[in-house]
């Protein structure tokens, strides 16, 4: 197990961290989801979605439905920030 | 007055039928006006939302534009045959894009209407309806800004541009109205004055301006416009809860990027002795408390004596009991004796009657004062310093340390080191629960000639009156706090509202016209009111904080900043001598080297309890 992890070499040798390097830009897109009000942000998001789905079940692909999309969009781009934190303790 | 009544009741129907006709965006108007009423907002965030909803008009034009090849849109008409045929949903869907701006417009505009006529006392079926009025919406706005400050990283300790913040505001009176309450950094390096009663939230407060004041120095040292920051605290109070908050400055310090925080006397101690020799006589002088009249005679013995002592020619002593010893008639004899001390010697022999007296007295000072002061520290040594003095247990012992300590401290602000052309350090001087020790520390004078040394005070008090002995101390205090006064729930708080200064408003009065029923008829006239409301001040619950400065406020529910885990430190018992004094680490020392104190008594771990579960219910915050 140990020779697994440590790509083919014996214990004892560092682990190369490049396959942590794909990991980085995911975490520091995450980290602030998970320092934040996740369950909030992932019910604004239901609510985009729903409002979005609405729009299109209630009119079909019209410039109306379009609108309430963008609409969507727009209030959760801005109000979506004060779920979101860089630092847990501020 | 019939004609009048006459076109009254027309634009009330004319305003009625427009507001049926666009029934849509009647509704979205109302709904914003509901929002703000209940939020607390301003008229400027319902007209920020309308600007906001722009991008879906534009949408919808764009896309109109595009599928019909016209810029004229189907869907008002297509919504109201939707609407006719029963399909609400898809009527809302078709008409929200013009709906939505438009009703968030007038809903701003609405608003802004009734809390103007409000504030006029022009609405509302009584006169008393104004102010039942503003309560509520003073309650509003606490809930709101309660709610920002509970989500994570919504108020972050300095902002993208270096500014401070504080906390979320909950009302603006003569500053800019915005969510959070941000200070410009440089505010920070002013004078400031912070009153508040015990349990208002005043350690707090303290511990965010400290932390943001060594971030906001780092960030100035980082860019090589000044040396490193230093913070000095004088907890004038002393006992468990100093211990307490001592602890929990130490944390948040570190995580704000201190390297070394030291904790005096408990922990490390300072040298009286690195003084000058002529400042050193002058303090020790200081720190005997004299009386007046026959005992201005016994004073410039004393003071004779003592200088005689320092200026021996072996040089100055480096040690209290150094000190001590030279405060020998035999011993200064001696030491004069070598020739060319005549004038000296004719005093020392002269004074020999009485240096046995002077030596008892100090020979007792320095057992009440401690060995907090005769140790090898240097005030460099450490990014901060948390001295506690034991000002309730001991006001007397309390005045001498903080003389002493300032004495040092702005003996090393002008030391060599500034002189030396390195860019010198910021120093804040914090003097917390300043009565303690206000009688014989005259700060004010500090406050005058602190700017030339490059040194920032900022005094905090239970009271008003707790800031100096007299009324003219006291205005001078707060004549000199460029940076602001932070106002905490207080009792008296009129003095300090009073320098806010006043602002006209309009004032309505109406007719009575039977009991407990007033008309619409009545004059208005302009006239003074405060510009912050002491009996808003009176009642600020703990967390909640007026600043004042340049003639506005600002009334802001404090973000209390959280600190890692407790550093497990125990304080001395009572009745026992603390623990002796360490040096204070070198700058290249790592946090983690501090010194853990032993004992037989369980830690405090209250801080780690704090900062894991909130609060516990009825403690200090």
């Amino acid at each position: 197990m140990t020779r697994a992890l440590a790509g083919g070499r014996g214990a004892g040798y560092p682990v190369s961290g490049r396959k942590y390097l794909l990991a980085r830009p995911l975490l520091a897109v995450t980290r602030p989801i998970r320092h934040g009000r996740p369950a909030r942000l992932a019910v604004r998001l239901l609510a985009v979605v729903a409002a979005g789905a609405l729009a299109v079940f209630a009119t079909g692909w019209q410039p109306a439905s379009l609108s309430v999309m963008t609409g969507a969009l727009t209030w959760l781009l801005c109000t979506g920030g004060s779920d979101l934190a860089r630092d847990r303790r501020n | 007055m019939t004609a009048r009544l006459a076109l009254r009741g027309l634009a009330i129907v004319a305003v009625a039928l427009v507001a049926i006709g666009l029934l849509p965006v009647t509704l979205v108007a109302a709904v914003a006006v509901g929002v703000a009423w209940h939020s607390g907002w301003q008229p400027a965030r319902l007209y920020r939302a309308a600007a906001w909803s722009l991008p879906m008009l534009a949408v919808w034009l764009a896309a109109t534009a595009i599928t019909r090849h016209s810029l004229a849109p189907a869907s008002p008409q297509q919504a109201w045959l939707a609407l006719s045929r029963g399909r609400y949903l898809a009527a809302a869907v078709l008409i929200a894009p013009i709906a939505v701006p438009a009703g968030l417009l007038a809903g701003g505009l609405a608003w802004s209407f009734r809390l103007a006529s409000m504030t006029a006392q022009a609405a509302g079926r009584s006169p008393a309806a104004a102010v039942s009025f503003d309560d509520r919406q003073w309650r509003h706005q606490v809930r709101a800004a309660k709610a920002l400050i509970a989500a994570p990283g919504a108020v972050p300790l300095l902002t993208a541009r270096g500014d401070f913040a504080a906390g979320a505001v909950i009302r603006t009176a003569g500053h800019p109205a915005g969510r959070l309450t941000v200070l410009p950094a440089s505010r920070l390096r002013s004078h400031q004055i912070v009153i508040g009663g015990t349990g208002t939230g005043k350690s707090t407060l303290l511990l965010r301006l400290w932390a943001a004041y060594l971030a906001t120095g780092l960030q100035r040292h980082a860019a090589r416009l000044a040396g490193p920051p230093l913070i000095v605290v004088l907890d004038c109070k002393g006992g468990g809860d100093a211990r307490r908050i001592a602890d929990r400055a130490r944390r948040i310090l570190y995580e704000t990027g201190a390297r070394n925080v030291a904790i005096w006397p408990d922990e490390a101690s300072l040298s009286l002795w690195t003084l000058p020799p002529r400042q050193l006589i002058s303090t020790l002088v200081d720190l005997i408390e004299h009386g007046t009249g026959g005992a201005a005679y016994y004073t410039d013995v004393m003071e004779a004596v003592v200088m005689l002592a320092v200026e021996a020619p072996p040089g100055p002593p480096a040690s209290t009991a150094e000190f001590l010893t030279r405060l020998d008639s035999g011993w200064l004899s001696l030491a004069y004796a070598a020739g060319g001390y005549d004038e000296q010697l004719a005093l020392a022999r002269s004074a020999a009657r009485q240096v046995p007296d002077i030596a008892l007295r100090f020979r007792t000072l320095f057992r009440r004062l401690g060995p907090g002061l005769d140790g090898p520290g240097n005030l460099g040594d450490a990014d901060a310093w948390y001295c506690i003095l034991e000002g309730t247990a001991e006001v007397a012992v309390a005045e001498a340390q903080a003389r002493a300590l300032v004495d040092v401290l702005a003996s090393f602000v002008a030391g060599p080191a500034s002189a030396a052309g390195q860019p010198p350090r910021q120093v804040l001087l914090a003097v917390d629960e300043f009565s303690a020790v206000a009688r014989r520390l005259p700060i004010w004078q500090l406050y005058e000639r602190a700017r030339s040394l490059g040194l920032s005070v900022q005094v905090s008090a239970q009271s008003w009156h707790g800031l100096a002995a007299r009324q003219d101390d006291r205005y001078r205090l707060a004549a000199t706090a460029e940076g602001g006064i932070w106002l905490l729930g207080t009792p008296h708080p009129d003095p300090v509202t009073a320098l806010a200064g006043q602002r006209a408003a309009l004032s309505t009065s109406r007719q009575l016209a039977g009991r407990l029923r007033w008309t619409r008829h009545g004059s208005s006239q302009l006239r003074d009111v405060p510009v912050a409301d002491p009996n808003r001040v009176r009642a600020l619950e703990p967390g909640q904080a007026a600043y004042i400065h340049h003639g506005g406020v600002t009334f802001t529910q404090v973000k209390r900043l959280v600190a890692g885990p407790a550093a497990l430190a125990t304080a001395p018992r009572d009745g026992q001598p603390a623990a002796p004094p360490e040096p204070a680490l070198p700058d290249s020392a790592a946090p983690d080297t501090m010194r853990l104190a032993t004992g037989d008594r369980l830690p405090d771990v209250a801080g780690l309890l704090d900062a894991a579960f909130g609060p516990a219910p009825g403690s200090p915050p």
